[in-house]
């Protein structure tokens, strides 16, 4: 049986955990969020406008606690204190509850070692594999799906849970490597942190490549399926997405098979799109031929244009474009999987 | 038809493209041309001048069909998750009875009352903000009046309330005040609050006292000032942090309030925001003198030569520092609105509901509380029952009344009207917004020129950078 899992504090990002807990060992029991942030009494779906889920987000961290067996906390701001984290980390200790926190979290608490021995951390970047064998790149046999992005907050993650639901479905062998800090709850891990380190260009291409190469040795895998992390390319000047290196030195170490950009919600013209494609494709090094359209609409402020600020909005798709969907439209959903389904199994 | 605007500074020849937004700099004989286009007159050389622009991609033909702004879609998720800030009308009181207040008869508006918010309403009002901006880091939460610190204790108990139920959000507590309330103990609690106070004040005793007067017809001045000198003794960091009003009103002499600003010690580290007297539901005519609009603009001719380099900031009237901040929004307009595309709306309207609504006592919502309170297009919700969404839409498409008109003018993205100038009470009036145009059109002119003016000067918009003066 799933372990329940309680989320503390629980921001929209979190939505995703709830949407595909099936994916997990987990059964989400609880979403707690501070009244402050406006979610309290809404259904998780509100936060992405998706479909209900069933779980109502409160602020009752004890009434949760007695109702789950596994608590997950993760770092989201600053205005959650130190003390705050400790009092509820205490309160789950007392009930004998697994604590299960992010390494983002562990680095803002600074948690005694003697802590540890109950909690798990999550998430960790893992900086060790700082040795490559040789200088070039390794073949991967394995076909190899990237769940790119335009830039922050584009679903990523809900397209990569997506996909690794309907490829499991078939019965696939997964190899995965997530954006997100608790990619680990769904079974796979998050990308090296040796990538976000102040390394050159070509060691972290060099590295991440024989390192994924070593993983699939080791797992023997039908797909491999990465998320880049941010965007692709620099977007403003406040925001210039560390210039997408991470997803340059990403495609510069995969070649990928099939590959789903993500961009904002936006009610622009067809040959926006193709444009967007065409550049996506050439940073990217692949062909990118399909395209997730985000619940997120980028708003910029005309009276101060380095403001860049996210709306969510509905992404229903109508499915005139069979090449774009909206990963909480299932209809379009499937269709694109379908379509890269057929795409692989062609190659 | 393509639509364009073309005007000159006084070193150079240019024309404003609607279509892609962009200034363009033309030689004399095509802006000879383009002007007779303008003017319906013929010019032999116009088809031949303008087929030249259009293989560059600019003077095109219009590209609008409908006139829509292109937030109605999702006007509903603005509000529902990203509304910015919220103004409490707590009382309708006011120890004032300042001429050009809109609540002091001269306006189509509610007049003063003892009406004032409960604190179960207040409470409401937080817990609506709350519940509708989850979207946002950080939102606002405004107290306004009548004088809203006649009404100490329920601000106090709404402070508390957010303290005790919504620290995990940074909400900027601001308050609207005519300053003669600011006592030690009052002081004490908006500093250690962290209020940003925003109080009015117009000028020298002889100014300010013409108009802003308590109940008995006394000047208010001399209780300001001690409040200000106490906050400056006192709060001296704090002090720097208040945001000045200015009201400059058809009778007083621009030269006082400019030196006042520049020279009294109290009050010379602001550089106020000046507005003139609200022409909006105004019952009587508001018109200012010759006089005023020269010493007005020879002062704006100042502000633009320190920024051009040729004049010491010191020389500069404080209430013209802020034009700095003007120009930059016209920069930053004509390189972030981008082309045009065929649904689209003239500029002016905010987000009604989403960027700042305005609760009065009963928990009425407006747009803003610049608005009649009288109007019943104005009134698109309360807090028990939520947001109107057709109000709120037909206000942010304003546009629609006058979309023939709109379509064709070439002012329509830098336009500056919202619904509030056409606010016909029981619906909008296209009449009343057309009657604003010419205004709304030489103040966009007259930005542009000024851009021009800036850019001839080697000014440097993305950075603000002031030139140095030499
Ligand atoms: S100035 Fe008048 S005609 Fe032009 S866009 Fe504004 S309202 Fe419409």
């Amino acid at each position: 049986m799933n372990s329940a899992l309680m989320i503390f504090p629980f921001a929209a990002e979190h939505a995703a955990i709830v949407r595909y807990a099936n994916l997990s060992a987990y059964s989400v029991r609880g979403a707690i969020s501070p009244k402050a942030w406006g979610l309290c009494g809404q259904d998780a779906g509100f936060c992405d406008n998706g479909n209900i889920t069933g779980v109502i987000i409160s602020d009752d961290f004890n009434k949760a606690l007695n109702q789950c067996d596994t608590v997950f906390m993760d770092f989201i701001s600053e205005k959650i204190t130190p003390g705050v984290y400790f009092d509820r980390i205490n309160e789950s200790l007392s009930q004998n509850k697994t604590i299960i926190i992010t390494q983002n979290l562990e680095e803002y608490l600074g948690i005694p070692e003697d802590k540890y021995l109950n909690i798990k951390v999550i998430g960790q970047k893992q900086a060790g594999y700082s040795n490559y064998i040789n200088n070039s790149l390794c073949v991967i046999n394995t076909p190899i799906i990237f769940v790119a992005g335009i830039g922050e907050n584009c679903n990523k993650f809900d397209i990569q849970l997506a996909l690794r639901a309907y490829f499991q479905n078939k019965g696939y062998n997964i190899l995965q490597f997530g954006s997100r800090a608790y990619s680990e709850l769904f079974g796979f891990s998050q990308l090296p942190g040796f990538l976000y380190e102040r390394l050159s260009f070509s060691d972290k291409a060099l590295m991440f490549n024989q390192y994924v190469s070593k993983r699939e040795k080791e797992q023997n895998p039908d797909l491999i399926i990465v998320g880049i992390p941010g965007g692709y390319s620099y977007m403003t000047k406040k925001r210039p997405n560390g210039f997408g290196e991470i997803a340059l030195c990403i495609s510069a170490a995969l070649d990928a098979d099939v590959c789903i950009l993500s961009i904002y919600k936006s009610y622009g013209r067809q040959s926006d799109l193709k444009e967007i494609m065409a550049k996506a494709s050439n940073k990217l090094n692949c062909r990118v031929e399909f395209i997730h359209e985000a619940n997120k609409r980028l708003l910029y402020d005309p009276a101060n244009i380095e403001e860049i600020g996210f709306l969510t909005v509905h992404t229903q798709r109508n499915n005139l474009d069979r090449r774009v969907f909206s990963v909480f439209d299932n209809i379009s959903t499937l269709y694109v999987f379908d379509e890269i389904y057929n795409l692989l199994a062609a190659s | 038809m393509p639509i364009f605007k073309t005007f000159c500074t006084l070193d150079g020849y240019y024309v404003y493209d609607r279509n892609t937004n962009s200034i363009l700099t033309v030689d004399k004989q095509d802006f000879v041309s383009l002007q007779k286009f303008e003017n319906k007159q013929t010019d032999e050389n116009i088809n031949q001048v303008i087929q030249r622009f259009q293989n560059a991609g600019y003077l095109l033909p219009s590209v609008i069909k409908t006139i829509q702004h292109p937030e109605t879609r999702d006007l509903c998720e603005h509000i529902q998750r990203k509304t910015e800030q919220i103004t409490l009308q707590i009382t309708q009181n006011c120890n004032l009875r300042c001429d050009y207040c809109p609540y002091s008869g001269g306006y189509e508006n509610r007049s003063h009352s003892n009406r004032r918010m409960s604190f179960e309403m207040a409470q409401k009002c937080i817990d609506y903000l709350i519940s509708h901006s989850c979207e946002n880091d950080k939102v606002a939460l405004g107290f306004y009046g009548g004088e809203p610190l006649l009404e100490i204790q329920l601000i106090k108990d709404c402070v508390k309330y957010i303290q005790n139920n919504y620290s995990e959000k940074d909400i900027n507590l601001t308050i609207t005040t005519n300053g003669t309330l600011l006592t030690a103990d009052i002081m004490d609690f908006l500093v250690a609050a962290n209020f940003n106070i925003m109080l009015s004040m117009d000028g020298n005793k002889d100014v300010h006292d013409r108009h802003r007067k308590f109940i008995n017809g006394q000047g208010t001045y001399d209780k300001v000032m001690r409040n200000l000198l106490y906050i400056k003794n006192n709060y001296p960091e704090y002090y720097h942090k208040i945001t000045i009003n200015t009201v400059i009103s058809q009778d007083v002499d621009f030269k006082c309030v400019n030196s006042f600003y520049n020279t009294d010690d109290v009050v010379s580290c602001y550089s106020p925001k000046y507005s003139i007297v609200n022409t909006y539901n105004a019952k009587n005519y508001v018109n200012y003198n010759e006089s005023f609009v020269i010493t007005e603009r020879y002062e704006h001719l100042k502000a633009l030569l320190w920024l051009a380099g040729k004049l010491d900031e010191d020389r500069v009237s404080k209430l013209f520092i802020i034009e700095k901040a003007a120009v930059k929004r016209t920069h930053d307009l004509l390189k972030s609105a981008g082309a045009l595309s065929e649904v689209c709306h003239p500029g002016g309207p905010c987000l009604p509901g989403a960027r700042r609504p305005f609760v009065d006592v009963n928990g009425n919502i407006y747009p803003c509380e610049r608005v009649s309170e009288n109007s019943g297009i104005m009134k698109i919700g309360t807090i028990e029952k939520g947001i109107d969404i057709d109000k709120a839409k037909t206000l942010l498409n304003v546009g629609a009344i006058s979309a023939d008109v709109c379509s064709n003018c070439w002012g329509l993205i830098h336009c500056t009207q919202c619904a509030a100038a056409a606010d016909g009470t029981q619906k909008l009036s296209r009449r009343l917004r057309l009657s604003r145009c010419s205004g709304v059109l030489a103040d966009i002119l007259e930005k542009f020129k000024i851009y021009c003016f800036l850019l001839e000067q080697g000014y440097d918009f993305e950075n603000q950078g002031g030139l140095a003066y030499e």
